[in-house]
């Protein structure tokens, strides 16, 4: 008797479990009339910035009685699968982080249009926009959040002790490199383990020798291709860097390279504009700077690589809509744009905010590339992440490819251009 | 005979008891198992766009995969052709390498006890922290295996076993290998131990040693260990994702190197951070997973079933 008791007990308890899930559900819907409290659920991948976040939306809620944000973190790289499955099964969030560019598509049945309620969008700068828009209808999904830059992170210390300065040209880069080498000092922090830092590698130094902005648009077009000998020029300088980077650098994933610079294991780092925080907690004293990838001899610009991050839209079906806009249109105020710059460091693509060059220098630093130097999109996620395989993916994998010695740079641009022109149109003539 | 008598009739019957028996755990593999394979068959047939089915297109998906011409044809075939690999180093290494601890624990040498919870120790670690350990001890400025390589050949070593594709997924094996060796070990030990104390004093008596005894009297009788051994370690290795996933991540870098059914499955079901996902394909990659795994069973199931050997009658 005992036994059947707990064998009833095993197969009833998970049905009790599944149902009282479901009531909460239900009952949190039921809860909902205008006088009582609303909670918003907001998702994000950002789980490094959780307190800020909350700082920021205590300001929101106070000017919004009644209104509660609960702001959940999801890791980073399981954040699409988890949003994906929850928006399919109907239990998606009320606000969410989205990806740019093609990372947004798949999700865009499941927003609600921003273009007439949220005025505010009128003033973001179009290359913001076209990262939270459909591909198809051309509308607005998402309030952009973030903008990025990338440059070359340099140790001032080290630099200093070797009598160095930031070069603005490629030979003076080499040279910079040669001389760092030989009195013993790793130049370069960067590893090859994880895929995707070799794209923003990629994406730091190419521009200045494909031509940035020209060939961007010649091959999106599809006037020429990723066989172009520009492109080909510029997979080289990268092939040519590989002397400069740490011994072994193809076992280093991405903790291991940042964690070569701020430990000042290395004197120069190329990366992002997302990381100038992230450095500077991670060691107080690091004394850094940052300098735009330089130029090819004979030339005078230099090209900062730039892309919007992401933005943060409204589920379509929200039993708070009200609500979700009241959220949704803060987040596109100037009063969420100066917090988020300030607190978050990043760099808000809300116009008219300014960061405060106390707060985090390299950052004001970057913000200050994008007025004084050629910005031009990053190329593979602006330009070629609308169907798989995208450009990022391949890209990354034959970088892999090419700085183990595998691959020649011109094999990496073949196989760019051959994969790409699977879907991509104007390739396959 | 009244509708009573006839319902007493079946539920007194031994068939009725088998059914009630069976019936809730009937009901959860259906759930569970079967229907999740039929709906994927069935997603398998559909072209998407993000989250949505937009057409039937039929075995097209399946075409595109098996091609050989397609982007993801290139990365299907790639991918399994690593697990055939694996499965020919890992089938064969670590069920030799699991038989002969078996034999070692056999032995009831002193220490077995230890040596028999050691040897599982790495069975019950859970994937992360393998992952994270032999990020570690293979890191190529402060692993523990390079400096020791290092400390031997007396000058500074430094490789990166993870980061070269020719070593990557060989690593990643020998990695499988040494956490899961201790699971047929036990399998086999609990089948040596079972064979009768009569059967031993026999081979005693008689002289039956060495590789004779191996050969001869131990391996038939643990036939049905390593039917079971087999099948879990070939449809474990087709299903390999966690190992690679911890240790090169998702993309199975560098370069592919190191990339699996498993890890393709994910990337295209659910498109990671820079990728797309393309659910119609996915769920023909995840079919084809399956079916290998039934054919593969099938066959090692009829090819060892005659090999059995019974010691009644």
């Amino acid at each position: 008797m005992k036994r059947v008791t707990i064998i009833f007990a095993l197969l009833v308890v998970p049905f009790v479990l599944f149902a009282g899930g479901q009531g909460e559900g239900s009952g949190e819907q039921s809860r909902e009339t205008p006088e009582e409290e609303i909670t918003l659920d907001v998702w994000s991948w950002r789980g490094e910035d959780v307190e800020e976040y909350k700082r920021i939306f205590d300001v929101f809620e106070e000017a919004n009685p009644g209104i509660t944000v609960d702001f959940r973190t999801i890791k980073n790289t399981e954040y699409n699968t988890v949003l994906a499955t929850a928006l399919e099964g109907d239990q998606g969030p009320d606000v969410m982080q989205l990806r740019a560019y093609g990372g947004l598509q798949r999700y865009i049945d499941f927003l609600m249009p921003l273009d007439d309620v949220v005025p505010e969008l009128e003033n973001f700068p179009n290359s913001s926009i076209a990262s939270a828009s459909g591909r198809k209808d051309g509308k607005i999904y998402g309030v952009p959040f973030a903008n990025q830059a990338l440059g070359i992170y340099y140790n001032k210390r080290i630099f200093e002790e070797n009598g160095v300065a930031p070069p603005s040209t490629w030979s003076e880069f080499i040279d910079l490199l040669d001389t760092l080498k030989s009195n013993g000092v790793t130049p370069l922090a960067n590893g090859g383990q994880a895929a995707w830092m070799l794209e923003i590698m990629f994406g730091t130094i190419a521009p200045n020798f494909y031509g940035g902005n020209d060939f961007y648009e010649a091959v999106v077009a599809g006037e020429t291709t990723f066989t172009d000998e520009r492109f080909i020029n510029a997979l080289e300088r990268m092939y040519n860097l590989r002397d400069y980077m740490p011994n072994g650098f193809m076992g280093m994933d991405f903790a291991t390279m940042q964690a070569n610079f701020f430990t000042e294991q290395a004197a120069m780092y190329i990366g992002g504009s997302f990381e100038a925080a992230f450095f500077q907690q991670q060691n107080p004293d690091l004394d850094i700077g940052v300098f735009p990838a330089p130029r090819p001899e004979g030339t005078n610009t230099n090209y900062i690589g730039v892309w919007a991050d992401g933005s943060y839209g409204v589920n379509r079906s929200t039993p708070h809509e009200e609500a979700a806009l009241k959220l949704i249109q803060f987040m596109a105020s100037k009063e969420f744009g100066d917090m988020f710059t300030n607190m978050l460091a990043q760099i808000s693509p809300i116009p008219g905010v300014e960061a405060d060059p106390s707060k985090v220098p390299v950052l004001s630093k970057f913000i200050s590339f994008l007025d004084e130097y050629e910005t031009t999109p990053y190329i593979m996620l602006v330009g070629f992440r609308w169907d798989q395989p995208t450009g990022s993916v391949v890209l990354q994998n034959a970088l892999q490819g090419m700085m183990q010695g595998d691959m020649s740079p011109q094999e990496v641009a073949e196989t760019v251009h051959t994969e790409l022109a699977s879907w991509y149109e104007p390739f396959q003539n | 005979m009244g509708i009573k008598e006839k319902w007493e009739g079946i539920s007194n019957s031994r068939d009725f008891a088998f059914v009630v028996f069976l019936l809730p755990g009937l009901v959860l593999f259906i759930t569970l198992v079967i229907y999740p394979v039929f709906r994927s068959f069935a997603y398998s047939l559909y072209a998407w766009e993000g989250l949505q089915r937009v057409g039937f297109i039929g075995l097209e998906n399946f075409r595109t995969l098996f091609n050989g011409v397609s982007p993801i044809s290139r990365r299907f075939w790639n991918a399994a052709g690593h697990n055939a690999y694996a499965l020919a180093f890992v089938v064969v290494l670590q069920t030799l390498i699991g038989f002969f601890i078996a034999l070692g624990l056999f032995q009831e040498l002193p220490g077995t006890k230890f040596f028999r919870a050691l040897v599982f120790l790495p069975v019950t670690l859970s994937i992360v922290v393998v992952g994270f350990l032999f990020n570690l001890l293979l890191h190529p400025s402060w692993g523990a295996i390079n400096h020791l390589i290092g400390f031997f050949s007396g000058s500074d070593f430094s490789f990166p076993w993870l980061g070269d594709p020719a070593t990557a997924f060989t690593t990643i094996l020998i990695i499988n290998i040494w956490r899961w060796a201790g699971f047929p070990a036990l399998i086999f030990l609990a089948g040596l131990n079972n064979i009768p104390a009569a059967v031993l004093d026999a081979c005693e008596l008689d002289g039956v040693k060495g590789l004779a005894r191996i050969r001869f009297i131990y391996l038939p009788l643990i036939v049905p260990q390593l039917l079971t051994v087999l099948i879990l370690t070939i449809t474990g290795n087709l299903r390999m994702f966690d190992i690679v996933y911890s240790l090169t991540g998702p993309t199975g870098g560098p370069n592919y190197s190191t990339d699996v059914l498993g890890t393709l499955f994910y990337r295209t079901a659910f498109g990671g951070i820079t990728g797309l996902a393309d659910k119609g394909l996915g769920a023909a990659i995840g079919i084809v997973i399956v079916l290998l795994s039934a054919v593969i069973s099938l066959v090692i199931t009829r090819s060892l079933h005659n090999k059995r050997v019974s010691l009644e009658g």
